[in-house]
């Protein structure tokens, strides 16, 4: 059975026509005067929430070489080698480049030394500007917001 | 030495005639270009706000240097010319197309503009009074007329350039723009005839004081739909832009200009377009009466007016631009044959009854 279906009247075809289109030039209208969310990085930010995943960094008063952060990463993206302040006696050493920012070595740290910042940019000119060595692990902030 | 000058001046009055034109037609120039720069930026901006982006603001506070840095990127550009195009043929079109869309702005008032604006400095320089002499536009008794008999040279010379690139594409993207201008010139002429009828005049400086007592839309709404619609369509902009439509029949007719053509062949799109925001200013809202306000000095109220309400409809056209999609060809010609052809015969007869009533009884001459 083929359905028919009723036809349009004039005047819902005229509402079609013509409330369509103004409603369409409204609500674009409307756009031009609203608060919008593009924001002009790098000269500005957004505030990220408080538990914003950034990019990690390890506090050397707090850590105590354990290792475990480099035995729960699943990407194997954290290396621990011996730190030459000599306290503690090993730190990791983390590559962004493979690091995929889940987490699991902030959940397991036993002293709470590593954890994530609100730094977000990952960029560099060369492959060891994006493996943090022993110096740079425990200054991202600094670094980032120089 | 200014005496002297007009002493000599006076014995030859061609050169005079002469040098008014150029200088009108100098500062109307350089007025058009400034203001199509002012047109794409804005347009670049306001299209971006509605889709909350930024547009351009790295280039220069705010991003105003950015077209300057795409005219530098354009020129360095290399011109390609089609091996079996004639060459001179191929290169000469968009200057033609160009140059006759320049054409437009002698009829224009820019230049009453640009002198109005320049007489603010009269009481500091005494000889810019002698600009006064300078506005040529004022004396085109014809001046409705002539601009239509410029606008309807465009699909001459657009269909001549689809053929000559030797592009099946642009040939047909040559046909469909010349079908859409001419087809959009009956409604076009009918509805700014109906204003003509209103006011009795075709120059367009006696069309905006004959609207003193009243503007012309609030006694011809629908003259003012029509003309907005087609004034749009003349101007190749969406939602008729099929033309030139960036990503359908890739660029139409213009699709194997390269640098420095294809940037003037730009210009001349939005010199007409700005040019029609301008006579709908003209037409339909009065020009440049407005009332003085008190900041501004008294020559400048009148180009202040008309500028504001040109760049309020060029404001109105991106929006439109960026709300509407984009009619396809047969949509288009059904559209301007069976719809809007009758409506502006209808509107013409509308409009001489109501003529003949105000001049019944007296509100207008």
């Amino acid at each position: 059975m083929i359905e028919v279906y009723p036809k349009q009247t004039i005047r819902e075809k005229l509402k079609k026509r013509i409330l369509g289109p103004l409603i369409a030039f409204f609500t674009v209208t409307k756009y031009v005067f609203i608060k919008r969310p593009t924001i002009e990085y790098p000269t500005k930010t957004i505030i990220f929430p408080e538990r914003f995943r950034g990019v990690l960094e390890v506090d050397d008063e707090l850590c105590i070489g354990c290792g475990i952060c480099a035995k729960v990463c699943p990407n194997t993206c954290i290396f621990m080698v011996p730190y030459e302040k000599g306290k503690p006696a090993m730190i990791p050493e983390i590559d962004l480049q493979h690091c995929m920012y889940c987490g699991l070595c902030v959940d397991y740290c036993p002293p709470q030394a590593i954890y994530h910042t609100h730094v977000v940019s990952i960029v560099g000119f060369k492959r060891e500007d994006l493996y943090l060595d022993q110096k740079k692990v425990t200054r991202v902030q600094e670094l980032e917001y120089k | 030495m200014i005496d002297n000058i007009i002493i000599f001046l006076k014995s030859y009055p061609l050169l005079v005639y002469a040098l008014r034109v150029i200088v009108a037609m100098i500062f109307a120039l350089i007025f058009m270009l400034i203001n199509a720069l002012i047109f794409i930026y804005v347009e670049r901006k306001v299209w971006a706000r509605t889709m909350q982006r930024m547009g351009p603001t790295y280039v220069g506070k705010w991003g105003i240097l950015q077209l300057i840095a795409d005219f530098v990127k354009v020129l360095n550009k290399e011109i390609i010319v089609p091996a079996k195009a004639n060459k001179l043929a191929f290169l000469s079109m968009p200057v033609f197309i160009t140059g006759i869309s320049l054409l437009l702005i002698i009829i224009m008032p820019y230049d009453y503009v640009v002198v109005n604006t320049l007489l603010v400095l009269e009481p500091f320089i005494s000889w810019i009074g002698l600009l006064k002499y300078a506005i040529v536009s004022q004396y085109f008794q014809v001046g409705v007329l002539l601009i239509f008999v410029i606008l309807s040279f465009n699909p001459i010379f657009i269909l001549l350039t689809g053929w000559i690139s030797n592009n099946k594409y642009s040939v047909i993207g040559g046909f469909r723009a010349a079908a859409q201008l001419l087809s959009f010139e009956i409604p076009f002429l009918l509805s700014v005839a109906a204003v003509v009828v209103l006011t009795g005049t075709l120059n367009l400086y006696e069309i905006v004081e004959k609207q003193k007592n009243m503007w012309l839309i609030f006694l011809a709404p629908l003259t003012f739909i029509l003309f907005l619609i087609t004034a749009i369509a003349e101007a190749e902009r969406t939602p008729f832009d099929i033309p030139d439509a960036e990503s359908e029949i890739i660029a139409g007719w213009n699709t194997e200009y390269s640098a420095s053509p294809f940037l003037l062949l730009i210009m001349g799109m939005y010199v007409r377009a700005f040019v029609s925001a301008t006579l709908l200013a003209i037409f339909f809202f009065g020009g440049w009466l407005g009332p003085t306000l008190p900041g501004i000095l008294a020559p400048v109220s009148g180009p202040f007016w008309l500028m504001i309400k040109t760049y309020f409809f060029m404001v109105l056209y991106i929006l439109i631009r960026a709300a509407f999609p984009r009619y396809r060809i047969d949509q288009l010609l059904n559209l301007s044959w069976t719809k809007l052809l009758p409506l502006s015969i209808a509107n013409l007869l509308i409009v001489i009854v109501l003529k003949y009533y105000l001049v019944s009884i007296g509100f207008m001459s």
